[in-house]
């Protein structure tokens, strides 16, 4: 249970595919067009049931409720031999 | 009120005009034709005071670096006396990390003043982190709309970090799957919430950069001593060319201007599976191409940035020659800033090479870096989505296939995109779009459109006359 009050992720379908632009391509337009958003939770919930959320812009949004506290995880990626290897050149060049 | 797609959009025009407080249609002359500069002319503030603005925002007056090492570099494969010197606007010193900034804090002032209680943008980019923290600052709500997810939910990760940023400020952020339908969305909220529509494409958005080509010719004079010879912007709508060009008029100066994009041929704008195959979420030819060449398209009736009027030229580069020059400018010059605003630079790396070494080419912003705009982050995506990255000739990249980094400096080319085509594709929709018959205001228009002479446009009206006969 997710209780009334929590800072929730929402997920929303705007366009079923049967609705979308006829002239997107394929892969796209027979993929339903979806949305997400965060809010404040009105009523206490489970996961996965339609609620009602006050978003930071002070809207009112209903959704599917996905998570609580979530994160826009990202990251600085990995170590890249290849961007690596561009360093020392440039600096080798540099210093011929 | 009917709020599906087709009741929405039918109202397209209506929302617009109330979401920006601009009635378009004062700017039609008798024919039809639209009067540009008089829409610029209506941009309640002159430039000192756009500055001034800008500057209580904590935005504009950013350093111009000289790249002294990279420039050294491209003078040692130069022919002898070739090699110009590379200067760079650091746009990243802005508040929110880019030039961006520039316009969304004119936006965004202009919006308070006529009494919108929040604004709206749909960017995916740095435009959405910009108009947030300028919001905040001005004590409006705002609502970002992003394209984001393809159908497996997997985010851009560029896009995953603006949302990011823009919840850091306490903006709600929408964010979409892949599709053009997030226009509709983006309509449908003005509607619901009756916000400013802080679009990228408006004429104050437009004035907010003029600042950036303003400073930088005064910069020159004073760093310098001299105006730049050459300036380079890199282009996706058409609005970092257009403000600029406008600002360096404003300062005196007419030196020439050209776009950088990154070549991204072959991967479809609104393809799912293409999506994340895609290094670049902007400064590239999927928006450069149709932004130039009809400029309309945009979320405004009639939009401020139109680039074929100011812009010399354009020049393509790949996405390994972007990242390898972003790693450069961190390893030779200090500064680890975002891989899209060095489009410019690696074209500006090439183009050195074939002018003097007294000559100055201001590349006219840096973007700031992170977790997830880091071009190590975009390159381990890359990775992990099936893209090899190897090293060989840029040329021989297959977008969405592979990322080539060169072997050599040498193999670092910027290539020309013909500016003829760039007209020629402007002429053929203003014509099919619009539906006017050719007259004497239809070609005077055009000419300025393309910034060239009726005779210009009268030749490529002829040439495609001479197309439709032979289909």
């Amino acid at each position: 249970m997710i209780k009334k009050g929590s800072f929730v992720r929402i997920s929303k379908v705007v366009l079923k595919s049967s609705e979308r632009i006829k002239t997107l391509p394929q892969e796209t337009r027979e993929k339903d067009f979806v949305m997400w958003t965060k809010g404040v939770l009105c009523d206490d919930a489970n996961i996965g049931d339609e609620v009602k959320v006050i978003t930071l812009s002070n809207r009112e949004e209903i959704g599917i409720l996905e998570n609580v506290n979530h994160v826009q995880e990202v990251n600085y990626g990995h170590f890249l031999n290849e961007t690596f290897k561009i360093g020392c050149y440039v600096k080798r060049l540099l210093d011929e | 009120m009917n709020e599906s797609y087709e009741g929405v959009m039918k109202r397209k025009n209506e929302i617009l005009n109330a979401s920006v407080g601009v009635d378009y249609e004062k700017y039609l002359d008798e024919h039809g034709m639209f009067d540009y500069e008089k829409m610029m002319r209506d941009v309640p503030y002159d430039i000192d005071e756009i500055a001034r603005i800008q500057n209580e925002l904590g935005v504009g007056s950013t350093p111009l670096i000289e790249l002294k090492n990279i420039s050294k570099l491209a003078r040692k494969i130069s022919k002898p006396g070739k090699g110009a010197r590379i200067f760079i606007k650091d746009e990243a010193c802005n508040a929110s990390g880019s030039f961006k900034a520039r316009r969304a804090a004119l936006s965004v002032y202009h919006a308070k003043k006529l009494g919108y209680k929040g604004v709206l943008a749909a960017t995916s980019g740095n435009y959405g982190a910009a108009v947030a923290s300028m919001a905040m600052k001005m004590g409006l709500k705002a609502i970002i709309v992003q394209e984001c997810f393809d159908s497996n939910q997997i985010g851009q990760p560029e896009i995953v970090e603006k949302a990011r940023k823009c919840e850091s400020y306490g903006a709600e952020v929408i964010q979409l799957t892949v599709g053009p339908e997030l226009f509709y969305k983006a309509l449908s909220l003005l509607e619901d919430t009756k916000f400013f529509n802080a679009s990228l494409y408006t004429n104050f958005a437009i004035a907010g950069i003029e600042t950036l080509g303003y400073e930088l010719v005064n910069q020159c004079r004073s760093q310098v001593g001299k105006e730049p010879d050459l300036v380079i912007a890199t282009n996706a709508g058409g609005g970092n060319i257009t403000g600029t060009a406008r600002g360096m008029k404003k300062a005196g100066c007419n030196a020439k201007i050209v776009a950088a994009s990154v070549n991204l041929e072959g991967l479809h704008m609104a393809s799912d599976r293409d999506f994340n195959r895609k290094s670049f979420t902007t400064g590239h030819t999927g928006f450069s191409v149709p932004f130039t060449t009809w400029p309309d398209r945009s979320d405004v009736p009639i939009s401020a940035a139109r680039a074929l009027r100011y812009l010399e030229n354009q020049y393509t580069v790949t996405q390994g020659e972007v990242f390898y020059l972003t790693e450069m400018l961190a390893q030779l010059e200090g500064l680890e800033r975002g891989p899209a605003g060095n489009t410019s630079l690696a074209v500006a790396f090439s183009l050195a090479q074939t002018m003097d070494e007294n000559e100055v080419i201001v590349v006219q912003e840096t973007e700031y870096t992170g977790a997830g705009k880091h071009h190590n982050s975009q390159l381990s995506f890359a990775k992990e989505n099936g893209i090899d990255i190897v090293f060989g000739n840029p040329q021989d990249c297959v977008n969405g296939k592979t990322i080539v980094f060169p072997n050599s400096i040498e193999e670092i080319k910027a290539v020309e995109y013909s500016r003829r085509k760039l007209e020629k594709s402007l002429v053929r929709n203003f014509l099919n779009y619009n539906g006017f018959k050719v007259t004497s205001s239809v070609t005077k228009f055009l000419s300025e459109e393309i910034n060239s002479d009726v005779s210009t446009v009268k030749d490529i009206i002829k040439e495609l006359e001479g197309e439709n006969e032979s289909k």
